[in-house]
């Protein structure tokens, strides 16, 4: 066989292998999710929680303006609900590293396959990312029956900005995983704590304006910032207050596409280079404890 | 010997114990009787599966029986758990636990605070159990760059913290080893004759284990306990008669074989293979089964009077695998396909 | 050789503690649950982001929500004071209630069940260690965010402050030990448990807001939250001179807020230690105490 034909079939092996362990990374990732014993308790939970922390904001909103700027409130809900994507991608991801390390004690094994970590962690965090999709439309309902949040869904709009978005997310969430296969602690809250601080610089709760002028750039090239505001437009026919209102809709796919594009490559380069740092620092069968 | 349950170091009276589960409950413990004596080094020998360790677990509080009665040091697992706590201490083997962050010393002190020792008698017993157990050169180093070998070596520094009256090991020597599997067994002897009246129970599926170190061995399968004896007296079940196999450098002159069977303390006298060097040389071996173990020397000066010289000695023993065959029909591993070991 | 039972001659000599051992023994076990915490923060200096800087950016999130709405600047003082006390919930949470869960998987659970202090030592040790972490954790919060947003306070009564503070602590550490021992039983579940005792609790506890906000709720709230509790009562000595406005207005005077936590205090610690016990014993008839995974 010819030196080309050869390695063209070693890739096609190759990516099937990552296909299969991706595809059964999914099924364990959702025995993982849903291992329950009482669904009805796994149903509050997936309300309660993303429910809760719109509920702060609105209240909050509530207290300053007595519910005079629906507007503004449009624009918190919709960033609340959307912020639990980011939060379950994190969460997932992290999460699937430190579990299968220090709990199941499973990702040497994982490793050492042909595909190794990548697929098998993309596959095991999808169940979480799906779920806190849930989160996104329940929030989104109680918003639009009790709230009066005005839905004005533009679907060849919102289908490209969410696909965007997730990826974009997903690749701040495979850093964070990276990142969190250095640490020699538990860093099970660390996922929550990086959302946190995105909180801060993606325009998720209050317009980017608002922020001290030396942050602005940070929150301009976050791919959060463009996927939140395209995802309002989709959502609710229209932008956010300030100065990000004011970009051209098509503009603002362009910057979510360009954020992203540059986002998914740097965030794999890191993984590899962290994984790289894991195998020599001898991190990958590390058990913290504290 | 004190019959009093009171008395004994471990009393087990009927303790069965089973589990919920789906499609059925598993009974793990089926009804076991056991008495251990103070200052007996006394094991549990069966495979995988055998319910050692849910035994242990009873044993230390950790578990309740689903009925029966146990006693540690003459108090209730039960309704004693506290007083049962201050006397006892346990070492599981393949165990990965500890505070990754504390070097081997702290974690050693910390576990001294719980037992109630003093700031400086913490100290000072942990820098003599680190001595003892051979950890001087990893005392500051983080428990979570410890090999295997090490953690257990730390593992069962603490299991002697407090100087137990009854200490358990769990499979102790799992996944250690030659050399720190046999250093940790010489610690735990050493540690037992330094004060009268320590009891050890030792759970294990290591056969050479079982008979170096225990006084007295339970040999265990599906909950409950097959035979119980010293290690020779769980032998002779399977072979009542000590066999030896002597190689001389010819059959004595007068009466051969049958002179030899003929002796006082003989039960039989047969041929063997000569293997090795003296394969296809005068030499001969005989298979001699004796009714006691000091009948040999009579053989021995018997064959050298009529004329033949000794040039081999062995004796044949069954092994506590032959015993467990004999009791249950099958070996160590045999059911899940694993070899015994 | 050991002096550990130097004076006994058998077993049940050895067993026999007096009252005194048993309280020094609790109190040194308290001692060395705390020091692994306490030690920890020296030894991982990557606390210092995860657990200051990045929590000081979520606080600042909401920060700028009041700045967005254009709400009075005492709306900041309290986000940041409800900011720095949610270190302290989130330690309550996932450092106590949850620690049993974490333990039971490392292998450690065991071998402090089957140690002669008690539990509620361990408890009390991970509690006081976890309260030396969280500190700082709190302070760098309001330090930071004071500093930055311009927060000023007008502390009238500081040794009252730092007595509401610390009688705050009781009642919400009691309620991490109350919720470890039903982490212990429900296993899997606590831990999804955990996860939804936070979001909500903010919101109960009105960590953003003033809790009158959510009347009648905070009501309810005022009765069963040491967090909502605390922090009402905190807010009341560190602003005294906020803006008399009804929203602003705290629920209760100080001093009722004071008894109201100091029979939390007892309440929560006397039921930690009633459900510690009763379910020590059903995980014991269950075998849940050594089972991972669950």
């Amino acid at each position: 066989m010819a030196v080309t034909g050869r390695a063209a079939t070693v890739r096609g092996l190759m990516l099937a292998d990552a296909w299969r362990s991706f595809r059964t990374a999914i099924g364990l990732g959702w025995a993982v999710e849903s291992n329950w014993s009482d669904p009805f308790l796994f149903s509050i939970y997936t309300l309660v929680k993303p429910l809760a922390a719109a509920l702060i904001l609105v209240v909050m909103f509530q207290v300053i303006t007595g519910g005079s700027n629906p507007e503004f409130l449009q624009f918190l809900i919709v960033g609340s609900a959307l912020w639990n994507v980011v939060f379950g991608v994190m969460a997932g991801l992290v999460q699937s590293i430190l579990e299968d390390r220090e709990r199941y004690r499973m990702i040497k094994y994982v490793v050492v396959t042909p595909p190794s970590l990548f697929p098998f962690l993309l596959g095991r965090s999808l169940a979480r990312v799906a779920i806190s999709f849930v989160a996104v439309v329940l929030t989104l309902a109680v918003g639009v029956v009790f709230l009066g949040v005005d839905l004005q869904v533009n679907l060849l709009y919102l289908v490209p900005a969410t696909v965007l978005g997730v990826l974009a997310v997903m690749a701040l969430g495979i850093f964070m995983a990276g990142w969190c296969l250095q640490l020699r602690q538990e860093a099970w809250s660390y996922p929550e704590a990086i959302a946190g601080a995105l909180y801060l610089v993606s325009g998720a709760i209050f317009p980017i304006d608002i922020l001290p002028t030396f942050i602005q750039p940070i929150a301009y090239i976050m791919p959060t910032t463009w996927w939140l505001e395209a995802s309002r437009r989709g959502l609710l026919g229209h932008g956010t207050p300030g100065v990000i209102g004011g970009v051209p809709d098509g503009l603002v796919m362009l910057f979510l596409l360009i954020s992203t594009a540059v986002a998914v490559p740097l965030a794999l380069a890191a993984f590899a280079w962290f994984m790289r740092r894991a195998r020599q620092a001898g991190l990958l069968d590390m058990v913290t404890g504290s | 010997m004190p019959d009093n349950p009171d008395d004994l170091a471990i009393h087990a009276r009927a303790v069965t114990r089973i589990y919920k589960a789906k499609p059925e409950p598993v009974t793990a413990l089926g009804g076991v009787d056991l008495d251990v004596q103070p200052g007996e080094f006394f094991g549990l020998l069966g495979p995988n599966g055998a319910g050692k360790t849910t035994l242990i677990k009873i044993l230390t509080t950790l578990l309740l029986p689903t009925s029966g009665t146990a006693r540690v040091a003459g108090f209730d697992v039960v309704n004693e758990t506290a007083k049962i706590r201050r006397v006892i201490n346990m070492v599981s083997g393949g165990e990965q636990s500890g505070y990754g962050l504390l070097t081997t010393r702290e974690q050693l002190w910390m576990f001294s605070q719980f037992y109630g020792l003093t700031q400086r008698d913490g100290w000072k017993r942990v820098d003599e159990l680190i001595e003892i157990t051979g950890l001087q050169e990893q005392r500051d180093q983080k428990v979570r760059t410890l090999s295997t070998g090490q953690r257990q070596k730390l593992n069962f520094a603490r299991g002697l913290l407090n100087d137990p009256w009854v200490l358990f090991l769990d499979e102790p020597t799992l996944g250690l080893d030659v050399a720190a599997a046999r250093d940790l067994r010489e610690h735990t002897l050493a540690w037992k004759a330094e004060t009268e009246g320590r009891t050890v129970l030792l759970t294990t599926h290591y056969m050479v284990e079982a008979e170096q170190l225990c006084d007295r061995i339970a040999i265990v399968d599906r909950g409950r306990i097959l035979a119980l004896g010293t290690p020779e007296e769980l032998r002779r079940r399977v072979q009542a008669e000590s066999i030896f196999r002597i190689e001389l450098d010819q059959l004595p002159a007068q009466g051969g074989l049958a002179a030899i069977g003929a002796l006082p303390g003989v039960v039989s006298a047969v041929h063997a293979d000569v293997d090795g060097e003296g394969a296809g040389s005068d030499r001969v071996a005989v298979k001699v089964a004796l009714a006691d173990d000091s009948a040999l020397t009579s053989v021995v000066t018997a064959v050298a009077e009529r004329g033949s010289h000794l040039v081999g000695l062995e004796k044949s023993e069954p092994s506590l695998e032959d015993v467990f065959v004999e009791l249950v029909g099958r070996g160590f591993g045999d059911e899940d396909g694993t070899s015994a070991s | 050789m050991s002096s550990y039972h130097a004076l006994a001659k058998t077993p049940r000599e050895a067993a026999e503690w007096s009252t005194g051992r048993l309280i020094r023994v609790n109190m040194r076990a308290i001692v060395g649950r705390a020091y692994p915490r306490i030690i920890g923060l020296t030894r991982e200096p990557s606390w210092i982001f995860f657990e200051i800087l990045l929590p000081f950016l979520a606080v600042s999130a909401f920060v700028f929500v009041y700045r967005a709405l254009e709400a009075p600047e005492e709306f900041i003082g309290f986000v940041v004071l409800g900011g720095a006390m949610t270190a302290f919930w989130l330690n309550v949470v996932w450092m106590m209630a949850a620690q049993f869960y974490w333990e039971k998987d490392q292998g450690n659970l065991e071998l402090y069940f089957s140690a002669p202090m008690h539990l509620m030592s361990i408890l009390a040790g991970m509690a006081i260690g976890g309260l030396v972490m969280t500190s700082s954790r709190a302070l760098a919060v309001i330090g930071i965010g004071s500093i930055l947003f311009g927060v000023s306070y007008d502390i009238q009564q500081p040794w009252l402050l730092a007595g509401v503070f610390f009688l705050t602590m009781i009642p919400l550490y009691g309620m991490g030990m109350l919720f470890a021992s039903l982490f212990l039983m429900w296993g899997r579940e606590g831990f999804h448990l955990a996860q939804l005792l936070q979001e909500p609790i903010y919101f109960l506890g009105g960590v953003n807001f003033p809790i009158r906000a959510i009347m009648p709720v905070a009501a309810l709230a005022i009765a069963v939250l040491p967090l909502a509790v605390g922090l009402d009562a905190m807010r009341q000595l560190v602003f005294p001179n906020s803006d008399p406005e009804e929203v602003l207005a705290p629920m209760l005077p100080v001093n009722v807020e004071i008894v109201i936590l100091a029979v939390m205090g007892v309440v929560f610690l006397v039921a930690a230690r009633l459900a510690l016990g009763y379910l020590e014993r059903l995980a014991r008839r269950e075998g849940r105490l050594t089972l991972r995974w669950q």
